[in-house]
């Protein structure tokens, strides 16, 4: 339960990305402004196709052309915008890691599990490859797995476990902040608590900042300290987990808590999000939720919605937000 | 249960052999389902479930054993026998992106069915139908023309679901449904599975691994152990007081309301407390949960339990269930 | 847009030549295979002699009026090239078809009927892989005679299986595939899931390696006639490599005459490799990372 340091450690401002298509610039990402406290847990929230995983790739700027990206991303002080190819080179993994959505099937078949976090470790420092074999050893223990899986290759193991060594080649360097792209979600319900466990503790002993994104609320809920909830490339609603999922001000929000189907609905119904997010072409200025929104009136088709804030860090963007203070 | 003439499957089992081991994915298992049932089969992964499913439409031939519907092998038999069991019994799979042809579009996915199960219509006709078969999962008559790129993962589902419907089946087997949607679209897709039963009548097995869907869906559940069926129970008298040790641990896995997490505190806590080392089942003689099995005693090393009648319409594999009441 | 959103394909099928000619890589190779394709249709309005009439002193160096020297009979060997150029890239294309359409269907079925087919055509794929094909061929093609027809049907037979081999392994894991599953639910008939759902996503693979067996057929062509298996009636690029070896063309100081072969077959090599790779990276999924 640690709440951050009062360091920022990676601010975005006005971060855009956009893709081109037939039928016009899509923008995935739109003006996104957010900071995370170093330290801290930082979930992102959102159905898929809201940008999530795009930001996650903005930051590392391994969005491939013909993509555009724009706006500014400063980390630990440094202007990623304005990085050259070899300090990227550097600063990738070393710096910020990423677990990649699906990043467990991508693990090389003909090579054994310590071979395969050695080379990751070898490509990004100098070290040689005892010294990395070295780091494996430690890591494999860190991540607990049994011992004797070193050897083994990825077909050998289960996905768990294959999901525990994407997670020790992604702490392997120490990096300040890593970046970890729906690491459950291919899991059944018992490993993804394992992970989740696992990642908790190694985030807990490494100090490390993490950008957490995954659609799973009940998953954000048990990792982060600060959630922001995405709609169409830009924030719905942001602040303390707790605040958020508790006494959510945005519909949107609140919709996708009381769509979450868990051991205690049976018998009810719950309902879905009626309707499909639009394909971010050309969207008007107004709020991007108003057409699947059941509060939705003029102002909110019309007009770009207002921040409301209840209490310091809880912020959304609604003209009719939802149960304010209900929590406290 | 036996007098059952739907679907029964007789002591299945289905064999996958590797260079390193041979493992039963389906270990002797034995089932009715009637034709109203709302089941689920729940299990983690490796479990046997989605070997079930795939069994139980027909895809993945038994290695001994047989599936019998309305009393007749789905491997022998008369052609038309064969096909009354297509029409019937229909599939929805776990990976709506892989689910339809790229070079496909809607109209021709969902023609399909229409064309080799149902019989010959004409063109406008199977337009008609098609645009029907949209409408009862929600979806407008526009998507036809459309690739499966230019749908999302919940509305691809939707059309897997209406091509199932096609043929007017009388059960669906779903494998993992909503296991790649985010939870919006996974309600709809369970709403969508439960209005369609009670609308037609249909009857439907729902492959999971979530405790939380299936409680959502079914009447009742199958719990699958290492290809083994170790409880299967009513599904109120299984999430309120599970038998075997097994389900218990799925149940206390399974998701809870945001509101419940935070007023227990189960937000933010280990939940599950120590790391249990991973065991690889099949090398265990006995039980191949007594492992992992807190309540493990050493009879449970010598044999594999029976399945055995609970007395209230249920069946459990264990030496040492849980009590009722206790959890 | 997840990255599964980009990693499908766009349907714009349409569109596909365009891409290809947007492709700087393709474009040159398509210009360098059309040159190749201008000279084999306008051979004799090219060729500044008929290619078996003796117009200079035999074993003549390179010079403005014969660029690749004279033969040992005094035949200008630029001529029998131009003239070559024709009947070479015939044999290319026509073993490339045949190479395609049996190495497709045989990959095919192979791979999506399985079992004891499977098991009995590739038996067949691996006995014709392992036996030394040049030694074979040259044995084949005595047994069927000296001719056109046989040099072709001998560069089929032992250009198939590597392509049946390829069509094979990506049938089994399209038959993996759920849409493939499915349809079989959905009482599919067999033929419908052959030609309609595996073959369009074989075709490009299909496209990019028959291409490429164009440049596999030249050359068994070559090296057959090199090895004295060739059609006497007409020139082909192997014609003259054969016909350098024999008149002992190195003794001679003729050495583009030797080269010559060379190089026109590796101007084609190059021209098809740069089509076959813009098709694998147009046809890659990947490119078309432009979202729903």
């Amino acid at each position: 339960m640690h709440w951050g340091g009062e360091r920022t450690l990676l601010e975005l401002k006005d971060l855009t990305v956009t893709f081109p298509s037939k039928r016009g610039e899509v923008t995935a990402v739109d003006s996104l402004t957010l900071s995370i406290q170093e330290g801290s847990v930082f979930g992102l929230a959102g159905e898929s196709g809201c940008g999530k995983t795009t930001t996650g790739l903005a930051l590392l700027r391994m969005i491939k052309p013909p993509g555009v990206v724009a706006g500014e991303i400063d980390f630990d002080g440094k202007k990623i915008m304005s990085m050259k190819e070899e300090e990227l080179r550097k600063f990738r993994w070393k710096e910020v890691s990423m677990i990649f959505q699906g990043a467990m099937s991508s693990l090389n078949p003909v090579k054994t599990v310590a071979s395969q976090i050695a080379d990751a470790i070898m490509d990004h420092s100098r070290m040689t490859r005892r010294e990395a074999f070295r780091i494996v050893r430690e890591l494999v223990g860190k991540v607990h797995l049994p011992p004797d899986s070193l050897n083994k290759y990825p077909h050998q193991l289960s996905g768990g476990q294959k999901q525990r060594v994407v997670i020790a080649m992604a702490i392997a360097l120490k990096p300040k902040l890593i970046i970890a792209d729906e690491p459950t979600t291919a899991l059944d319900v018992v490993s993804q608590d394992r992970i989740l466990n696992l990642l908790r503790e190694v985030v807990r002993e490494s100090k490390s900042t993490v950008l957490f994104i995954s659609h799973d609320l009940s998953v954000l809920s048990a990792m982060c300290d600060t959630i922001a909830i995405m709609y169409l490339g830009s924030i719905a609603e942001q602040g303390r987990v707790e605040d958020v999922l508790r006494s959510p001000m945005h519909p949107y929000t609140e919709a996708l808590i009381s769509s979450n189907i868990t051991l205690d609905r049976r018998g009810t119904s719950v309902e879905s999000i009626k309707g499909y997010p639009p394909v971010p072409i050309q969207l008007p200025r107004n709020c991007r939720f108003s057409d699947r929104c059941q509060f939705a009136t003029d102002e909110c088709r019309n007009s770009e919605p207002p921040a409301v804030t209840d209490g310091q860090e809880h912020v959304a963007y609604c003209f009719h937000p939802r149960k304010r203070n209900a929590g406290k | 249960m036996q007098e059952s003439k739907f679907i029964t499957v007789r002591d299945l089992t289905v064999r996958f052999e590797s260079r390193e081991r041979t493992v039963n994915a389906i270990d002797n298992v034995s089932i009715s389902l009637n034709r109203n049932d709302r089941i689920a089969v729940v299990g983690e992964s490796g479990a046997g479930k989605t070997t079930l499913a795939r069994c139980l439409v027909g895809l993945t031939r038994p290695t001994s054993g047989s599936i019998l519907f309305n009393g007749k092998d789905i491997h022998r038999g008369r052609h038309s026998d064969r096909k009354l069991f297509r029409k019937s019994v229909q599939v929805i799979f776990q990976d709506p992106y892989d689910a339809m042809n790229p070079k496909q579009n809607i109209l021709d996915y969902l023609s399909m069915p229409l064309r080799f199960l149902v019989g010959n219509m004409g063109r406008q006709e199977l337009r008609n139908k098609c645009a029907e078969l949209l409408d009862s999962v929600g979806l407008q008559e526009d998507l036809l023309n459309k690739y499966p790129h230019q749908l999302s993962g919940g509305q691809k589902q939707r059309v897997a679901i209406g091509r199932a419907l096609a043929s007017d089946p009388e059960f669906l087997i779903a494998d993992e449904p909503t296991s790649m949607l985010d939870a919006s679209a996974a309600a709809g897709i369970l709403n969508l599975l439960k209005r369609l039963a009670d609308d037609r009548e249909m009857g439907y097995a729902i492959v999971t691994h979530n405790m939380g869907v299936a409680s959502y869906t079914a009447d009742k559940i199958l719990v699958m152990y290492s290809g083994k069926i170790v409880e299967q129970r009513g599904t109120d008298a299984l999430i309120s007081s599970p038998m075997h040790p097994y389900s218990s641990v799925l149940l206390q896995h399974a998701p809870r309301s945001i509101g419940v997490m935070f007023e227990s505190g189960t937000a933010k806590s280990n939940r599950t407390g120590s790391e249990p080392a991973e065991v690889d089942p099949w090398s265990l003689s006995g039980c191949r949960y007594r492992k992992l099995c807190d309540r493990a005693i050493s009879v449970c090393e010598q044999a594999f339990p029976p399945l055995l009648d609970t007395g209230k319409e249920g069946r459990v594999a264990c030496y040492n269930p849980l009590k009722y009441g206790q959890k | 847009m997840s990255p599964k959103n980009l990693l499908v394909s766009s349907s714009g099928e349409d569109t596909f030549v365009r891409k290809l000619l947007y492709n700087r890589a393709a474009l040159a190779g398509l210009i360098m295979l059309l040159v190749l394709v201008f000279i084999a249709l306008l051979g004799p309005h090219i060729a500044p002699y008929r290619p078996d009439r003796f117009v200079a002193q035999p074993y003549q160096p390179p010079s403005a009026s014969h660029l690749f020297g004279t033969d040992g009979l005094g035949r200008d060997v630029f001529s029998q090239m131009v003239y070559g150029t024709s009947l070479s890239l015939e044999i290319g294309f026509v073993s490339a078809i045949g190479i395609t359409l049996l190495g497709t269907s045989v990959g095919i079925i192979s791979g999506y009927l399985g079992r004891y087919v499977d098991e009995i055509l590739m038996r067949v794929v691996d006995v014709l892989l392992v036996i030394p094909s040049i030694a074979f061929m040259i044995f084949v093609a005595v047994i069927l005679g000296p001719g056109l027809e046989s040099i072709l049907l001998v560069i089929i037979l032992f250009g198939w299986p590597p392509m049946a081999r390829m069509i094979r392994s990506q049938t089994l894991s399209l038959r993996e595939r759920e849409f493939v599953e499915s349809a079989i639910v959905s009482g599919t008939p067999k033929r419908y899931i052959l030609f309609r759902m595996i073959f369009p996503n074989v075709i490009n693979l299909v496209i990019a390696n028959g291409i490429l067996a164009v440049i596999y057929g030249i050359i068994a062509e070559v090296s057959l006639a090199f090895l004295g298996i060739a059609s006497t009636k007409s020139y082909s690029w192997g014609t003259v490599l054969y016909n350098a070896q024999n008149e002992g063309a190195i003794y001679h100081g003729g050495l583009l005459w030797i080269l010559a072969p060379g190089i026109f077959i590796a101007v084609t090599g190059v021209a098809i490799t740069l089509i076959a790779r813009a098709i694998g990276d147009i046809t890659d999924p990947r490119y078309n990372a432009l979202g729903r």
